[in-house]
């Protein structure tokens, strides 16, 4: 087929399509329904005792916000790979400087809290449920408009989501010295995120 | 590349009708972005790679992603960033195959060249390297040229048709017409012996 046949098919093939809406606006869209979800997540599941005193906590406060912006960044960051000409560097190096100031907060606590205790895995099991419906609408989202660079998509919408997870289970883990929440509530968002890149390089070698 | 700011805006302006079902308007924003995007590509390809696979390919993806353009910005970063990741996944799958090329080369197969392949039709040659020198010997000197090229040498096709200055359609021919020339000699002299 020529490339003169090939434009005269696919003009022949023309649809009307609807305009995908901005980055920004699809972000917005998504905060807005997975931020009700976690809510109910955390009714149902019944928020840690100490809530109220965390209230008044600046360091926790600190670190909550930095992974709600951490959270807000990977979704608009994923989003906007799906656009040809608006995925740079700088879209990634936000999320990921946001992260990195997540980690910085929690590195930050006082001298102390660096006990690893008990195991956390019901902490990572928490996260992956918060993660679980909010992954499935973002992962339909990325499939409207099929994202070019699809490892860094993906690993971005994974960080989205389990930072969302942890934001979750940091309302809900009583445990708060900073080795926990570094080794299992930091490092699963951490390591999926990094997980979704390498799996999405393994996919796009061998394909 | 897409300079004039005037041809900017009226790509954009059929891309946007296109999305919204205008037939002409896609036709012409097709044939407008295929020669922007044809040297584009021709500038970072290797002579060796057809450059029009490329161009459709990304015409292919541009139809995909048609819905992913806003009018509101400009359609050069939109139309180049798809181009950019086409191309480098034809450069990624070019190199694949020039890999694996490598890999059957014939001294890693274990295959002789055909210069070291025993002369004539030999009685003691076990190995019927004669037989097959033999009918190398009754093709015609293109089909043999590009038999060696493709077969013992290892190139690919568009390889040799750029070493043979012929198109790599008339390379598929001749080499087709060779090896069933090649086949029908060596039937023959297997039904002779």
């Amino acid at each position: 087929m020529t490339t003169d046949e090939l434009v005269l098919a696919l003009a022949g093939d023309l649809e009307p399509v609807r305009r995908l809406p901005s980055p920004g606006r699809r972000t917005l869209r998504f905060c807005a329904a997975a931020l009700p979800l976690v809510a109910l997540f955390l009714a149902v599941h019944g928020l840690r005792a100490d809530w109220q005193r965390k209230l008044g906590e600046t360091a926790f406060l600190r670190e909550q916000a930095a992974l709600l912006t951490f959270f807000t960044l990977s979704t608009w960051a994923a989003l906007r790979s799906c656009v040809p000409g608006r995925d740079n560097w700088f879209v990634t190096a936000l999320p990921a400087a946001s992260l990195g100031v997540w980690l910085a907060f929690i590195a930050s606590r006082h001298p102390g809290a660096h006990e690893l205790g008990p195991s956390g895995v019901n902490c990572v099991v928490r996260m992956a449920a918060v993660a679980l419906v909010p992954f499935a609408a973002l992962t339909a989202a990325l499939r409207r408009a099929p994202p070019l660079e699809r490892g860094r998509a993906w690993a971005l919408a994974v960080w989205s989501v389990t930072a969302l997870g942890g934001f979750a289970t940091q309302w809900l883990c009583t445990r708060d010295n900073a080795a926990h929440v570094l080794v299992w509530h930091a490092a699963p968002v951490v390591l999926a995120g990094l997980g979704a890149l390498g799996c999405g390089a393994f996919r796009r070698r061998s394909a | 590349m897409l300079s004039r700011p005037t041809t900017e805006r009226r790509l954009s302006e059929l891309l946007a009708r296109a999305q919204d079902g205008d037939r002409a308007a896609y036709e012409a924003f097709l044939t407008e972005a295929a020669g922007l995007v044809r040297s584009f590509v021709r500038k970072r390809l290797p002579p060796s790679m057809d450059a029009e696979d490329v161009v459709q390919d990304v015409l292919f993806a541009v139809h995909r992603h048609r819905h992913s353009y806003d009018p509101a910005r400009s359609v050069a970063p939109w139309l180049y960033a798809i181009a950019r990741h086409r191309l480098l996944d034809a450069l990624k799958r070019q190199r694949r195959v020039w890999r694996r090329e490598l890999q059957d080369e014939p001294g890693a197969s274990g295959w002789p060249r055909l210069e070291e392949l025993p002369a004539g039709n030999a009685p003691a040659d076990p190995t019927g390297f004669g037989l097959l020198r033999h009918a190398l010997e009754q093709l015609t000197s293109a089909q043999r040229e590009v038999i060696h090229l493709l077969k013992l040498e290892g190139y690919s096709v568009s390889e040799v048709a750029e070493r043979t200055g012929r198109t790599p359609s008339s390379v598929k021919v001749t080499a087709h017409r060779g090896y069933k020339l090649l086949r029908q000699l060596l039937e023959g002299s297997s039904r002779d012996h």
